[in-house]
């Protein structure tokens, strides 16, 4: 057989498995990533660092947060820079507990307050 | 037959360039508002960096198609065109785990669509390697109804426009997004 057949049929085969391949497994593992969030309703924040972006956001606002075992549930989050400006991106970790919650994020080597006027769910 | 052939790939390069400029002005806008870590970020520069060495390889393809082997060109335009596809939604994939974030519906359908590219570029590889079929020839051979030919064209051209449609809303929705966020901060702020 022409090598050329040979090397056609190895590329149309590999072509045709491989992206396939990789679109399930990916589905796979999203279902799988969906199947443990569903477990975990609200997003444990005791000590964590979370890469935090505008689906965490919404995340918060939507599910609240759970901190020290307690939900909270939040009215309004933002976060501001050193210079007072909304960001939306960062490391964001709880620092400490106030009146308002306060948390320390940190992004692009600034270090960022971040106010979370909040409520407790009775 | 020739003016008709060279009328259709005179349009689809037209349609290729319009999309690698709606491409790259969507990624421009979304370097400006959006967040540079975020997924639906990472799925627009992995789309228009393909976008423009597709555009440019192609291009390079077509004016040295008559100058080198017609059999090896034939085979480099599947095969690079569709690899560029593959290392398309390898690089999401891979950029979304380096910036720990998880595919979004974006990627999702980005890395969907670059697989039927490849699935399409195939379909006509196949035929025209394995069993030395001509264009004309393909034009008579059909799969569910359409010829391979016109699927081919058409297939990548639709699938393309789908996909330049998809990052213009995202990179809209992300500059709602943004103008909506900066609002209710100023909002908050004067309270």
């Amino acid at each position: 057989m022409n090598i050329t057949y040979v090397f056609a049929i190895v590329v149309a085969v590999l072509f045709l498995a491989v992206p396939w391949y990789f679109v399930f497994l990916i589905r796979k593992n999203s279902n799988e990533e969906i199947n443990n969030r569903r477990e975990n309703k609200s997003l444990d924040f005791d000590g964590n660092i979370i890469s935090l972006n505008t689906s965490i956001i919404e995340s918060l606002m939507r599910e609240g947060i759970r901190l020290h075992g307690e939900r909270i549930e939040l009215d309004r989050l933002y976060l501001l820079g050193v210079d007072n400006k909304v960001i939306e991106k960062g490391e964001l970790l709880l620092t400490e507990r106030t009146k308002d919650f306060v948390f320390r994020a940190r992004a692009v080597g600034l270090i960022i307050d971040a106010y979370c006027d909040n409520k407790i769910k009775s | 037959m020739n003016e008709v052939t060279n009328a259709v790939i005179g349009v689809t390069t037209d349609i290729a360039v319009f999309v690698v400029y709606i491409n790259l002005g969507t990624f421009l806008i979304a370097v400006i508002v959006g967040d540079r870590k975020s997924s639906p970020f990472i799925t627009i520069l992995c789309l228009t960096l393909a976008n423009c060495i597709s555009s440019v390889t192609s291009g390079l393809m077509i004016d040295n198609f008559e100058v080198i082997n017609v059999q090896f060109m034939r085979h480099l335009w599947y095969v690079s065109l569709a690899s560029i596809n593959i290392i398309t939604m390898f690089s999401i994939y891979k950029l979304h785990i380096y910036y720990g974030q998880q595919l979004g519906k974006v990627s999702h359908t980005v890395i969907l669509s670059s697989a039927m590219l490849v699935t399409v570029q195939m379909i006509e590889y196949v035929p025209r390697i394995l069993f030395n079929v001509s264009s004309n020839e393909l034009n008579s051979l059909e799969i569910l109804g359409i010829s391979i030919s016109s699927l081919y064209s058409n297939g990548i051209m639709v699938i393309n426009l789908f996909l330049t449609g998809i990052t213009v809303l995202v990179v809209f929705f992300a500059l709602l997004s943004a103008i909506k966020f900066r609002v209710s901060a100023l909002v908050y702020k004067v309270k």
